[in-house]
């Protein structure tokens, strides 16, 4: 942020700020985690999430946040710990989260990046469809410039026709732990 | 601490440039690529909903679409690829 600070003719002072805020380098204060109480015992021991890993991680591995939606985190947890045996408690976390450097996989150039990437990855391994997971991780690997994706889950189907509204929700998945600036747990129940 | 496109797209050209078809299979190796691109299991893993009639299917590009199932399949979880390039664009009939 820039500022200037000038008198005019009149003597009275005037300030000038040229505030430039980016997208990219914002702050979600409100990013929530949901889970089994197991799971969140293990959070709060080591005091840092375990990173998802495996093919059906939307945005490939990393740890996953529901933005600005306390609802969906419990939601999901509930449905994790009702997978897990004997399961009947669940835990929702709240995190602020530092973008950093974020794939916004809402923004029309971010997506290019990702169809760049699978097109040049088809012409070398002759594969017509790649899983966007696995062009994620390749990308985090590969290019370690990815601190964070973020894209619009759609959880239902669509809501108002004219114009179409879908419900959707926000995902951030972190990809370096040092993204995630604080977290506290905020909610616990059973299902 | 943004996230450079220009300058990623840039790397992205020059490393398929110049990998060599070994560096790349190293790399993809590395990476885990081959267990991830599971394209039918990660299909089906971002199924949302699936009615008599169709199987609505979430993509990371921020949109979705509702896959009409074949009459006669309809008790299967049928699909037919998808593919970010047209998920992006819409041209998948989102009124089924």
């Amino acid at each position: 942020m820039n500022s200037q600070i000038r008198s005019n003719l009149l003597g009275r002072t005037e300030y000038q700020i040229d505030l430039v805020i980016e997208n990219f380098e914002k702050i979600i204060p409100d990013a929530y985690h949901g889970t089994d109480f197991a799971s969140a015992c293990n959070i709060l021991r080591e005091k840092k999430f375990r990173t998802s890993t495996g093919e059906h991680q939307y945005l490939g591995d990393g740890v996953y946040f529901f933005e600005s939606s306390i609802q969906e985190a419990q939601n999901w947890a509930k449905k994790k710990t009702k997978s897990v045996k004997g399961g009947c408690k669940y835990v929702v976390f709240r995190a602020i989260i530092n973008l950093g450097r974020c794939l916004d996989l809402t923004r029309r150039e971010h997506i290019n990046v990702i169809l760049k990437l699978k097109s040049r990855l088809s012409e070398k391994t002759k594969k017509k469809e790649i899983a966007v997971s696995a062009l994620i991780n390749f990308l985090t690997y590969k290019f370690d410039e990815i601190d964070t994706v973020r894209a619009f889950n759609c959880l239902g189907n669509r809501l108002f026709v004219r114009p179409n509204i879908y419900y959707t929700q926000l995902i951030i998945c972190v990809k370096k732990h040092e993204c995630i600036i604080d977290f506290e747990k905020i909610k616990e129940g059973y299902i | 601490m943004t996230l450079d496109i220009k300058n990623l797209l840039k790397k992205i050209d020059n490393y398929f440039d110049n990998v060599s078809d070994t560096e790349l299979e190293i790399d993809l190796e590395e990476s885990g690529f081959n267990y991830y691109n599971k394209i039918d299991d990660f299909c089906l893993s971002n199924y949302l909903e699936a009615t008599e009639k169709c199987l609505v299917l979430w993509s990371a590009s921020g949109t979705f679409l509702i896959q009409k199932k074949p009459a006669t399949e309809q008790n299967n979880l049928v699909y037919t690829y998808l593919n970010i390039e047209d998920l992006s664009t819409n041209q998948y009939d989102m009124a089924a």
